[in-house]
């Protein structure tokens, strides 16, 4: 059940000017760089990440959450425009956006994706606000066993949806040995390679930094709108403000599309590993399913366009859920805001919520205003959007490098986080050249030192470590159950590439 | 995807899986080295083990891969679909490599690597202007905004942010 005085308590905090301002900063950051083709949200967090390190603690991570809900959003104003998605989550945006642009409706299908994104945004932020207390409520019955099994899943549920099972398997336990790195409760060091500023684990900022941003550059000189000129042609769209109001006033014509898109974001969004992208392809077809019009998705029709930016803008809430009540990273994103709330010396998880209710509250409710904000703020960038998207790009990556390098140096000033981020940055881009999925390695990192203290105090409290442990506990034996179903998506895989096989043999 | 680019490729990917397996090896022998052996390999050697099988397995898919993908070029001879197959085959997934993208990953690798070097001998302010200014030159901005105007105003910046008002000690060198 809500807490009605914590909510009350958050809702208080966020009536402070610098909370709000923060607000404004990080949905207008977000959104600008969401446009702009390559810099994806995760990358604008973690560029952002820190400068965060000197605020107070609700608007560092306010300001991190705003740049994620903007980036959400933005990320679809170049898929409508140009075809082009600012990340990969509006991919699914550009199959009726672009076509719209293309029939002169390009402000029209802006205003669409800004309201569809508010809403999203909103029943997220809602879903959120009610499930927090039941699933911490959960998570606080978990013991050492269940809390190591909890990981396991999270690991398990990436690796069952990736491409290559085995690639996700690898990079997990690549990154699950990396998280391990320091010194052991057994006063042990372990893979320190002599480096004294090792003995306390890899420092989790550079190295997510480096994974995520820094690698990401090189994603960018790779496509030539980046390095090159961006040829957008957006004269198609017009700036026509009317139209721009015709779209975002249309899209609420549309309850029970709204509302289911929603839906499914948000349980999409809480399964690790699948985030924004499936989850507004997922929608994208349940909606072309239940849609009078299905038959003109993929024409240039708005409700496509609802569908996915809706479904895409309510996942944050699922992964908020998961993240914050667990400590699991469902994405990048969401791996970076727990670097994020490390930064402040917060923990997610559980206990967070019992030590900190008014703050993750504040968090919480900070999402439900920015879902209103989105909606002014959307519709003022997206007004100028044409010209957002023609930044010179080749600008770009210098200065994210340089505020990169400057940023992870300032959090401890010391410049053997500089290198510490460099060497994951490489490891990033080899583990993205060969399709390994770096939010496997990334779950590895910060769930190894959970994982290993928690296998240790089950085997500490039971005197030895067997399968028996987690079958006579009955909390344990239904966590071993969801393990199991986990990993249906890869025995369905499996056995649909058998049948296809013998369907050809056969044939 | 040609026989030779297929077969290049798939030696890349073995090359990247023996580097993940050989350091989860040497990791999992320095650990098994230690005192206190079964405590501290409690979950290293689980993840260890579940490495080395996914690493054996992926090899063995890979390679049979690149064998079958070796075969067609035999029967592709008196196929009818010939040219369709040949068109397939030669089409890279990842599409071509961009020469202009080997040039400016070139630049943007050494030039970075240089500025970390320098940073802390040359100094926050001089090395990060040099950077900006080489790199936005090497990417092939030729405005003399970009390349002198802007770089300056951005080290400005982080420079009166960092170390006048945060109070950061940017790291220092023979200049600022």
């Amino acid at each position: 059940m809500v807490e009605f005085s914590s909510l009350w308590a958050g809702i208080s905090l966020l009536a402070d000017w610098q909370v709000i301002l923060m607000m404004v900063l990080g949905l207008l950051f977000g959104i600008i760089t969401g446009a702009i083709p390559g810099f994806s949200t995760p990358l604008a967090i973690s560029v952002m990440l820190p400068v965060t390190f000197s605020m107070e603690p609700l608007a560092a991570i306010v300001f991190l959450t705003c740049i994620y809900a903007g980036g959400n959003f933005g990320s679809s104003i170049s898929a409508i425009l140009i075809n082009i998605p600012g990340s990969p989550q509006a991919i699914v945006t550009g199959l009726d956006g672009y076509p719209m642009t293309r029939q002169g409706r390009g402000n029209e299908a802006l205003g669409v994706a800004v309201a569809s994104s508010a809403v999203g945004n909103l029943i997220g932020a809602i879903f959120l606000i009610l499930i927090m207390p039941l699933l911490v409520k959960f998570a606080l019955s978990f013991g050492p066993p269940e809390l190591f099994l909890v990981g396991v899943i999270g690991l398990t549920v990436i690796a069952s949806l990736h491409k290559s099972f085995l690639k996700a398997a690898i990079a997990g336990g690549f990154g699950v040995l990396l998280g391990t790195i320091g010194m052991t409760s057994a006063g042990s060091t372990r893979g320190t390679l002599e480096f004294y500023e090792l003995l306390d684990g890899i420092p989790l900022i550079p190295a997510l930094i480096g994974l995520i941003g820094f690698s990401e550059l090189f994603l960018m000189l790779q496509r030539t709108y980046v390095a090159g000129s961006a040829a957008s042609d957006t004269s198609r769209g017009g700036h026509n403000l009317a139209q721009l109001l015709l779209g975002f006033k249309n899209t609420f014509r549309h309850p029970v599309t709204l509302f289911r898109a929603s839906t499914i974001g948000v349980l999409i969004g809480g399964l690790p590993g699948a985030g924004g992208t499936v989850a507004s392809v997922v929608s994208y077809n349940e909606g072309r399913r239940y849609s009078k019009n299905g038959a003109n998705f993929g024409k240039g029709e708005p409700e496509g366009v609802m569908n996915a930016e809706a479904a895409n803008n309510a996942s944050e809430g699922g992964a908020l859920a998961l993240m914050l009540s667990l400590g699991i990273p469902g994405g990048l994103a969401t791996a970076v805001l727990i670097g994020g709330f490390m930064l402040q010396g917060l923990i997610p998880g559980p206990r967070l919520f019992l030590d900190n209710p008014a703050l993750l509250y504040g968090v919480m409710s900070a999402q439900v205003f920015a879902s209103f904000m989105l909606l002014f703020f959307g519709l003022l960038v997206s007004f100028y959007a044409a010209k957002i998207i023609q930044v010179p790009t080749v600008v770009l990556i210098p200065l994210i490098a340089l505020f990169s390098i400057v940023g992870t140096y300032a959090v401890k000033l010391l410049m053997f986080d500089v290198y510490i981020m460099l060497v994951f940055a490489i490891v990033g881009i080899v583990l993205r050249k060969f399709d390994y999925p770096l939010i496997a390695v990334i779950l590895g990192l910060i769930l190894g030192p959970i994982l290993d203290g928690q296998l240790m105090r089950t085997f500490q409290g039971h005197g030895e470590l067997s399968l028996a442990i987690f079958l006579n506990r009955p909390m344990s034996l239904l966590l071993l159950g969801i393990l199991a179903l986990s990993l249906l998506p890869l025995v369905m895989r499996l056995l649909k590439g058998y049948l296809k096989k013998k369907e050809t043999v056969d044939g | 995807m040609g026989l030779m680019p297929a077969i290049k490729k798939v030696i890349a990917e073995i090359v990247v899986l023996l580097l993940i397996f050989g350091y989860s090896a040497y990791y999992y022998l320095e650990v098994s080295a230690l005192p206190s052996r079964t405590i501290n390999l409690l979950l290293i050697q689980p993840v260890f083990i579940v490495i080395a099988i996914s690493t054996i397995a992926l090899i063995f898919i890979k390679v049979r891969e690149s064998l079958r993908s070796s075969a067609p070029s035999a029967t592709t001879q008196v196929s009818p679909t010939n040219d369709v197959v040949l068109a397939t085959l030669s089409e890279s997934p990842d599409g071509p490599v961009d020469r202009n993208f080997i040039k400016n990953g070139i630049a943007f690798g050494i030039c970075t690597l240089a500025y970390v070097l320098l940073l802390d001998r040359l100094g926050f302010v001089s090395s990060s202007l040099l950077y900006l200014s080489i790199l936005i030159y090497l990417l092939g901005s030729r405005s003399f905004w970009l390349t002198i105007v802007m770089p300056a105003a951005v080290v400005g910046f982080l420079y009166v942010t960092m170390t006048i008002l945060l109070k950061f000690p940017m790291p220092q060198g023979m200049l600022i």
